[in-house]
């Protein structure tokens, strides 16, 4: 296109002031109810030309100009939610039995805006399916309903006076957390913390190639109220040890979101449990309204989103630590799970540091190529 | 009440029009419900609606679904400029008759949008006859100029109080409405008494 051809010749500040114009007009444009008619065609043109800027900035620099010039994150969201209904188009046809889900536009969009089209195609067709993400969308929503119901029974365990709190007013998790599962934190959350939370996520497939039997009896365990006949190795035989494992590799798949602080079993508790004070004091209104509202405000401050991911992590590594530790006193632990084991311990902190450095754009990266 | 109907008419925008005299042009697709309230006077009494905002998408029916369920009314929305969502109304009427317990539910149709004179796509006077037949009260209103979205919200609510007064009245007792609650069938008047006309914003 003519100007985004224009803009790769020109300079980080000058695109800056570009980016800052086009804010201006959009900005102005919808003050001015005279133009109010045909919104949608202007908007898409200034978003192709915002979008081959902001490809073009840095991730940092992007962050830096965006708290700097008043432009909230909202907007440009919106800007590339627009852009990117294409590509929720785009996944539609590919994947035919899901098809195009609104809600789908936000993930691309966060991809979007760190790599070109193709490659976060890729990406995000990777999300949907090795990453369980299609499974939510599935079958009237199964799954979705599953996780409310361990959400809730979560919530029972971890958090009981926000539990009965909730249960006195009615309200269930349906209300206010299908969002959350559906766009992966993508939808309402403020950008610095959604590129914490799908770094978190791109950073697991390190831990793909681990032994799933180990990863299986990690899930099995938390929150560790597990009887210890379930933590024994399934199968001894190589062949049925075969067919569990391909079995497992199966159910892995769906797993991934919850077993490493993604899904809710650790993240969304933790998000509670961060507003648990305002919650115990609301009604069923103020705190629908908080999930709204205030919850996405408090994590605009990107210490407030840096702190919840931080203890997000921390209890992710102390789950697991301690899955290590009953896995080797309960089962007689063989040379794989020694060695899976091992190599668990020593994934975990290579994860974290890839969180700390936000190089998980690296990541991204490589599994576009791959 | 329940806003209901095709994904792009403008239910979130009617919504927040009503509950904070608000509209945004970019607003973002709803995904599985939104809850909103605000109160008004209804005659000499305060009443307090409960609004949730539905997604459009097919899709998310199976989620908004159960949101029918506790409503007693509902508003059924198509956008004027966009024949097709007005032609899912009628499948949309069938699905909330389907899925809801109770047979009194109040139901309005809307046709949102009335600010786009110039592309007009559904006739005021076959949407009339629709609501008409069956049993629905219908208004035009633009969520951007706010013409009727007001009236819209205060008709609905008003025929809503007056059910409700009529069943305590009529010593039933007090149903207590929300999304997992359901409610106990009562008797009262006809629906072609709901289907009382009110103005239309469009004089074309």
């Amino acid at each position: 296109m003519y100007v985004g051809m224009q803009i790769v010749h020109v300079e980080l500040a000058e695109m800056m002031q570009h980016l800052q114009e086009a804010w201006t007009e959009i900005s102005s444009m919808a003050v001015n109810k005279q133009l109010a008619s045909s919104p949608v065609t202007i908007s898409e043109k200034m978003a192709v030309f915002l979008l081959s800027v902001l490809r073009l900035l840095t991730f940092s620099s992007l962050l830096r100009f965006l708290t700097s010039s008043n432009i909230s994150f909202k907007t440009v969201f919106i800007i590339l939610s627009l852009k990117s209904k294409e590509e929720g188009k785009a996944y539609s046809v590919y994947d035919e039995d899901i098809g195009y889900c609104q809600g789908q536009s936000f993930l691309a969009a966060v991809l979007l805006l760190h790599m070109p089209e193709e490659q976060a195609f890729c990406v995000f067709v990777k999300i949907m399916y090795d990453y369980g993400l299609r499974d939510l969308y599935r079958n009237n929503f199964e799954d979705l309903h599953c996780k409310f119901f361990q959400l809730e029974k979560l919530m029972q365990e971890q958090l009981p006076d926000l539990y009965s709190h909730f249960s006195d007013l009615n309200l269930e998790a349906h209300m206010y957390a299908s969002q959350w599962f559906l766009t992966l934190f993508t939808a309402k959350f403020p950008l610095c913390m959604v590129f914490h939370i799908i770094d978190l996520l791109l950073c697991e497939p390190v831990l793909l190639t681990l032994d799933t039997y180990y990863l299986l009896l990690m899930e099995e365990g938390v929150p560790c109220k597990t009887p210890a006949a379930k933590l024994t190795p399934p199968v001894k035989k190589s062949q049925d040890m075969h067919d569990e494992r391909s079995k497992l590799v199966n159910e892995y798949a769906c797993r991934v979101l919850e077993l490493l602080g993604m899904g809710h079993r650790l993240f969304v508790p933790r998000l509670l449990a961060t507003s648990k004070e305002d919650l115990l004091q609301a009604d069923f209104e103020g705190a629908l309204k908080f999930f709204r509202v205030q919850l996405p405000k408090r994590y605009r401050a990107e210490e407030n989103a840096r702190r919840l991911m931080e203890q997000a992590c921390n209890i992710k590594s102390n789950a697991i630590n301690k899955k290590s530790v009953e896995a080797k006193q309960i089962s007689p632990t063989t040379e794989a799970e020694l060695k899976a084991s091992e190599m668990q311990q020593c994934t975990l902190p290579i994860c974290l540091s890839f969180l700390e450095q936000r190089s998980a754009l690296f990541l991204l990266f490589f599994l576009a190529s791959s | 009440v329940v806003l209901i109907g095709e994904s792009g008419v403008g239910k979130t925008n009617l919504l927040s029009r009503f509950t904070r005299n608000e509209f945004n042009h970019d607003s973002r697709t709803t995904i599985g419900v939104e809850f909103s309230t605000r109160t008004i006077v209804v005659g000499d009494a305060t009443v307090k609606a409960q609004i949730w905002d539905t997604a459009g998408l097919e899709r998310y029916r199976a989620i908004t679904s159960a949101y029918y369920r506790g409503a007693v009314g509902a508003l059924l929305v198509y956008d004027i400029a966009k024949y097709l969502t007005y032609e899912n109304a009628e499948r949309w009427l069938r699905e909330l008759q389907q899925d809801h317990a109770d047979a009194n539910i109040v139901i309005m149709l809307v046709g949102n949008k009335s600010d786009l004179r110039h592309l007009r796509a559904v006739p005021t006077d076959e949407a009339r006859s629709f609501a008409e037949k069956n049993g629905l009260s219908f208004l035009e209103t633009s969520a951007l100029d706010s013409t009727n979205v007001e009236t819209a919200f205060h008709s609905i609510l008003t025929e809503i109080y007056r059910l409700v007064s009529q069943r305590q009245i009529a010593g039933q007792p007090e149903s207590e409405f929300g999304p997992s609650t359901t409610i106990e069938p009562v008797r009262v008047l006809p629906t072609q008494q709901e289907g009382r006309q009110a103005p239309c914003c469009q004089n074309i």
